[in-house]
């Protein structure tokens, strides 16, 4: 894990599949999983009995014939759907003021999204996909299996950054079905007018399902390194300020960490868990961040 | 009178003024200010009004003045702006011919009288005063009214083109002037000169008289004995006339040696034929009377020697009719030379100290200071640090 990615090497692989599986094999690299046991359809193997075990687990008909209690195991199946959600609003184009060929935070999000939506493929976990714009809405409902994740790199590589949130309203009807023992993943800037992003977190958690919250960022809004006159052009609204951007950043940066604060604390009281990517830095660790952060969970 | 005063030698380089609009325009469209940064959420950021900001507003507003006054100075260049010492531009000159007083009616004096009350301080002065300043050929508007003229002189010496050019002279080239006249041609005998100033002319047009002029001479012939063959011609030359042309001629023979006797009577007559060869008393030599002596009637043999005579005796007359009498156009009074840019030029230089040195000095300065304005808030002006 120490050898990371360069965002810069990935950004210029213009394949998302192949970035998708570059990134999780690093991830998964070395990671030899056990086969998981329980209950299920598809048998799997019979183990001794152990003091402890369920006597409706023990084969009957086998104990009739070799007189030794026997456990009879299946592969473990899941039952956990993961959902990606994509906030798509324009503000997600902000990149760092430096690298012009580098990722914008829906390039970012859009591959790590991919990324994980292979690892749940290959845990074989239902994948569903929810992109937000007031401009295009996409989803994709939760199902297993390969073609599910063609379908669902497919729609991520067609969506369009643009707009802004959309409202609650609109994505009333689609959240009903992400209630159902789910994992989601939420990245986004968190960056809203009238407090849609908030209430779009508030509707989604519920008991039965956990909640990952990315917030991405650049370097560009962490530290201000803007210098002299300029004039700020707001990506969803177009409105323009005209500032001394040494005299503001004080301001700024004071302003950023109150608004941080209050997300973590809207988030937390949701019982979300929030994480703060940097666009600047390897995929493969903020995918990292991501996912112990869900592990941590449970 | 004297004034200091501004005055443009080309105005047509004015138009250059329009230039001014160009960095106007740039001004209020480049909206300055900075470079556009597309930023995720400027909620974030509180806008402060910030000195610098100020700073970088007054620095505009310094360098669109400063734009503005050397496109103001290079124009002022071009146009040859001078120092007029004795201009009073505002008002106009009005000039007005003796002739003009006397033929004009009541009507068209009340109505320059009206005029010249109008106008702001318009000045009047009579234009046929010869080798006076112009402050002694004033006139006061009332005497418009009562002023029927100068008669006493009935041939100027100067024609109304000198007499404007011997005026404006003094003044400014920008001066306005109205002139009133007619269009006798007794006014426009002699050469057009070139004029600068700009000139209002409000011609009287005169109807023209068709009748014949009525020669009339009278005429007292002195001789002596050495000349008594031309004599006869003379007599025989103007029995011919008397009876041919419509003129009346009366003579007067008078032999020398009584001439003494007759002095009075010789004095008395508009010409004089003199055939002797001694000179001519002085008496009789007093430019009013006209002289013809022996020696311009050599001829007297000729054919034509009548009309060689009637020459001699009328031609002053019908000359004088004819200057009294004929007309000129609108277009040969008005219709002057054009004086070349070299030539207005020089005239500036004499009449004016030109500012050109003064103007050029201004515009070095003028572009030494948009320079250091311009580039002195260019070293705070990097968008980001490290770039």
């Amino acid at each position: 894990m120490e050898q990371f990615l360069d965002p810069l090497v990935l950004a210029r692989v213009k394949d998302m599949p192949l970035v998708a599986k570059t990134v999780a094999q690093g991830f998964l690299h070395g990671l030899h999983n056990s086969v998981k046991r329980g209950t299920g359809i598809e048998f799997s193997q019979y183990r001794a009995y152990e003091p402890g075990d369920a006597l409706s687990n023990i084969d009957w008909k086998l104990f009739a014939r070799s007189d030794r209690y026997f456990v009879r195991e299946a592969e473990r199946e899941s039952n956990i759907n993961i959902w990606l959600v994509l906030d798509a609003s324009a503000s997600m184009l902000q990149q760092a003021s430096h690298s012009n060929e580098g990722w914008n935070k829906f390039d970012y999000a859009r591959h790590l999204l991919a990324t994980i939506a292979y690892i749940a493929h290959q845990q074989g976990d239902g994948l569903g996909l929810l992109g937000l714009s007031s401009k295009n809405l996409h989803f994709l409902p939760a199902l297993p299996g390969k073609q599910q994740w063609q379908k669902c790199l497919l729609q991520l590589s067609d969506m369009q950054a643009g707009d802004v949130f959309p409202d609650s309203t609109i994505i009333q009807n689609h959240l009903a079905k992400m209630h159902d023992n789910a994992v989601i993943f939420v990245v986004s800037d968190f960056y809203e007018h009238n407090n849609e992003i908030f209430d779009f977190m508030t509707s989604l958690s519920s008991h039965k399902t956990e909640i990952v919250a990315l917030q991405l960022e650049s370097i560009d809004e962490v530290t201000f390194p803007y210098q002299g006159h300029i004039r700020f052009e707001d990506r969803e609204t177009k409105q323009q300020i005209l500032v001394s951007a040494k005299d503001v950043r004080a301001d700024y940066l004071k302003t950023r960490e109150a608004f941080n604060q209050n997300l973590s604390e809207h988030l937390a009281a949701n019982h979300i868990q929030h994480i703060q990517g940097n666009i600047d830095e390897p995929l493969d660790k903020t995918l990292h961040q991501f996912l112990s952060a869900r592990q941590k969970m449970l | 009178m004297d004034k200091l005063a501004l005055t443009l030698e080309s105005g047509t380089y004015l138009s250059g003024l329009l230039t001014l609009t160009i960095p106007i325009a740039i001004h209020l469209l480049s909206k300055h200010k900075g470079k556009i940064v597309p930023f995720a959420h400027i909620a974030l950021i509180t806008v402060k009004n910030s000195p610098q900001l100020n700073q970088a507003r007054l620095t505009q507003w310094l360098l669109l003045i400063i734009r503005l006054l050397m496109l103001l100075v290079a124009c002022g260049i071009l146009a040859q702006l001078f120092w007029n010492k004795n201009a009073n531009t505002s008002a106009d000159i009005v000039l007005v011919s003796n002739d003009w007083l006397t033929q004009s009616s009541d009507a068209e004096k009340q109505q320059l009288f009206e005029s010249l009350n109008a106008n702001q301080s318009p000045r009047l002065f009579l234009i046929d005063g010869l080798n006076q300043p112009l402050s002694q050929r004033k006139l006061e508007s009332k005497a418009v009214l009562a002023f029927q003229g100068d008669t006493s002189s009935t041939t100027t010496p100067l024609n109304i083109w000198a007499n404007l050019a011997e005026i404006t002279k003094a003044l400014p080239k920008s001066q306005k002037i109205q002139l009133y006249t007619t269009n006798r041609l007794n006014q426009f005998t002699g050469q057009k000169v070139t004029l600068a100033n700009p000139i209002d002319w409000h011609i009287k047009f005169l109807p023209s008289t068709s009748s014949e002029p009525k020669l009339a001479a009278s005429l007292a012939i002195i001789s002596d004995a050495n000349h008594q063959q031309q004599l006869a011609y003379i007599r025989g030359a103007l029995n011919a006339l008397t009876a041919t042309l419509p003129v009346d001629i009366k003579v007067e023979y008078i032999d020398f040696s009584a001439l003494a006797n007759d002095l009075d009577l010789a004095a008395q007559q508009s010409h004089i034929i003199y055939l002797v060869d001694t000179p001519l008393p002085t008496e009789l030599d007093n430019g009013a009377i006209t002289i013809i002596n022996s020696n311009q009637l050599q001829d007297y043999t000729q054919v034509d020697f009548p009309l060689i005579l009637a020459t001699q005796l009328f031609a002053s007359q019908t000359k004088q009719w004819f200057s009294d009498n004929a007309r000129l156009s609108n277009y040969q009074i008005t219709e002057l030379p054009t004086i070349d840019l070299l030539e207005r030029q020089q005239t500036s230089v004499e009449n004016g100290q030109p500012l050109h040195i003064w103007l050029i000095l201004i515009l070095v300065i003028l572009f030494v200071v948009e320079r250091l304005v311009s580039e002195w808030p260019s070293k705070h002006t990097a968008q980001v640090e490290g770039n």
